[in-house]
Formats: C-alpha cells, structure tokens, sequence
C-alpha cells in the first residue's frame, strides 16, 4: 500500500527564462504562422503548375494557328481586293442615273414639226430645248411638259413669231423631278445573260 | 552587458498576462511572412493568369480570323466565276482602247456612227457616293455620234446596260445640218461620260 502525501505548498516554478519563452512562441504561435504559409506556398505552386500547363498549351495553339493564318497572308490582300472592288462597282452602277427614259419622254414631246431642234439634258440643270416649230405644237409640248411626272417647272422662256405666223423660234427649260438610277439586280440579269 | 540584448531580455520578460511582445512578435512575423512568401507567391499566380487570358484572347483572334479566311477562300471558290467578270467589268487600270472599242460597237449595232471619242485625264470620282473609294479612278470624255432619235434611244440603253461602269452625265443632241438617213432625221448627239475603272495599288 502506497502512501499519500499531502503538499500544501504552493508550487514553485521556475521563473522562464528568455530562451524558454522563445522556445514557446517558436513552437506555438509562430510554428502555425509558418505552417499556414506553408499550406498556402505549397498551394500556390500548384496552381502555378496547372497555370503554367495551360499557358505551355495555349502557345502551342496560338503557333499552330499563326502557322495556317500565314499560309492565307497571301490570299488575305486578294480577298480584300476583291471585297473593295465588288463593293466599288456596286454603289457605283447604284450611283449612277438612268437617262434613257429621260431621253425617251423629252423626245416623244418634241414637235414633230420642228426645225433646228436642239436638246440639252443634265441631271443638275435639268432640260433644256430650242428650236422652231408651229405654235400649237409648242403649246402641246409645253402641256406635255407640264403633265409630266418626270419633269417639274417647265417654263416656256421665250417664243417668238412675228404677225401671224405659224412657225416660232420657242426655248423651253424644264427640271427634272424624278431621276432614277440603276439597279444592281441588272447585272445580276447580265451576268445570268453572259452565263 | 550590451544595451541591445539586455532590452531584447527586457522585452521577452513580460510579466504572465501581458502579452503584448509576444503578440506584436508574432504579427510582425505574418506580415513578414505574407511579403516575403504569400503575396511574391499569389502575384506569380495573377500575373501568369494574365497573360493566359491575352493569349486566349489573341487565340481567339486568331481563331475567328482562321475561320474567316476559311469562309473566304470557300466563297472565293464558289464565285470563281463572278469574280473573274467583274475582273472584266471594272477592269484593272485604263483601258481606253477597250471603253472606245465597246463604245463604237454599241454605235454601230444601234445605227449611229462614232464621229469623236475624246477621254479626259484620269482623276477621283466626284460622286459623293463613290468618293471615299480611293482605288477607282474616273475618266470623264465625250462621244459625238450622228444618228436617228431611235437609234440614239437605242444606244443609249445599250450604254446603260453595259457592264463595264460608263456613266452618261448629259446629253445634248441638235438636228444635224447634213441629213444622211432616209427615213426620220439626223441628230448630232453629244455625250459627256465618265467611266471607272479600278487602280490596284
């Protein structure tokens, strides 16, 4: 039977000395600093791996794709040539006015009586005819004018006769109202034509 | 003793309870901890990655154009034909010899003969819609033809439907003084036209 013994004492202990306390806080607070560090640099070099793989990968893509786009370099400028110049001659046939249906209406008002008839048709000024012709054929030409859709302001601006005369030396300007242009689907009727 | 580690003694004896040296110390480790080992560590990551996402990017720049080159070369095949027309039909560089041929041609299948072709210096188009093309240049002429109104009628839409792009600016047509034709009378048409044509660089 083993004794027991009282001590009432309070313990002593030994103060801790500079070298304990560092023991202490190095294997205490500090070693989990440095363990959670740790963790995260350790964590950190993985992703840079996996980063890493994925930027190795995109290189090579990025050269395999450099390396095709180059061989169409040469195509490119061709490509791009072609798109200008399909695109220049589209708005330009677009651009440009239609004047045969001009040309037709001012020619069927024309008398058909007239001498010396000169005709002058430019989209900015409009049209402009002179001439000599019997008086009742001018006056039906002026109506034709006037009637017309295609023209607006047509003005008589002189007519001249003497006493009774039938034929008279007339000028008549007029503008144009309606001027169309062409139509792409033309050449599309052209080149169905050509084919 | 030295003044240095009789202080650094000093410190490190902090009476139980105040910990204050301690906690400082150990703070002071973490942020050291955090330049020195975290922050190099999470930089390498955000700058790698960025340069990642500028590659994908340019990948895909690449990508898009690969496809588009592709799409091209595709088209080019399949409108191999209609691209050689227009070859023909807005004809790289002057060729007035080819605009006066067509031209005279077009007079005579109408019944009007070409008395003068004359064709201006080559110059930008003046068109507002056009202007901003900077590879097709204009050619501005006239054409003096003598012939009937039906035949002027005639070549007039023959010109408009001709696919090489001439333009007619005006028109002025006056009864020709010596009258050639034996039905309806003669005119002497003048024509002020422009032609295009396209300037490679």
């Amino acid at each position: 039977m083993s004794k027991k013994g009282f001590n009432l004492l309070r313990p002593q202990i030994e103060p801790p000395t500079v070298w304990t306390k560092v023991y202490d806080w190095a294997v205490g607070s500090a070693r989990i600093v440095v363990i959670l560090v740790e963790l995260v640099v350790v964590l950190a070099f993985a992703i840079r791996i996996v980063i890493d793989v994925q930027s190795n990968n995109l290189n090579e893509e990025i050269k395999t794709k450099e390396s095709i786009v180059l061989v169409f370099q040469s195509s490119e400028l061709r490509y791009l040539n072609i798109q200008q110049r399909t695109s220049a001659y589209r708005d330009n046939w677009e651009s440009t006015p239609v004047f045969s249906g001009i040309f037709a209406e001012v020619s069927s008002y024309l008398p058909p009586g007239g001498k010396e008839l000169t005709v002058l048709i430019n989209p900015s000024s409009g049209v402009f005819v002179s001439g000599t012709a019997p008086v009742a054929e001018i006056g039906v030409m002026e109506e034709n004018f006037k009637n017309s859709n295609t023209f607006s302001r047509a003005t008589l601006d002189s007519i001249e006769g003497e006493g009774a005369v039938i034929d008279a030396a007339f000028s008549l300007s007029a503008d144009i109202a309606i001027q169309e242009n062409r139509e792409f689907q033309q050449i599309e009727q052209i080149v169905s034509k050509l084919n | 003793m030295p003044a240095g580690p009789r202080k650094t003694t000093k410190v490190l004896a902090t009476p139980q309870g105040k910990t204050y040296a301690v906690l400082l110390i150990t703070l002071f480790v973490a942020v050291l901890m955090f330049f020195l080992a975290i922050r190099p560590a999470f930089l390498s990551i955000t700058d790698q990655n960025k340069l990642n996402d500028e590659k994908r990017t340019y990948l895909k720049q690449l990508t898009d154009k690969e496809n588009a080159l592709k799409q091209l070369a595709a088209q080019e095949a399949r409108y191999s034909e209609e691209i050689a027309l227009l070859e023909q039909f807005l004809p790289d560089g002057r060729n007035d010899e080819l605009v006066i041929a067509n031209i005279s041609r077009m007079a005579e299948a109408s019944g009007c003969s070409v008395e003068t072709v004359s064709l201006g210096p080559s110059k930008l188009p003046t068109k507002p819609d056009i202007i901003h093309i900077t590879n097709l240049l204009s050619v501005e002429g006239s054409i003096v033809t003598k012939c009937s109104l039906a035949s002027m009628q005639q070549l007039l839409g023959s010109i408009e439907s001709f696919p090489i792009p001439i333009e007619v600016r005006s028109i002025g047509y006056s009864e020709s003084k010596v009258q050639e034709s034996l039905g309806g009378k003669d005119y002497d048409l003048n024509m002020n036209i422009t032609y295009y044509f396209w300037n490679s660089l």
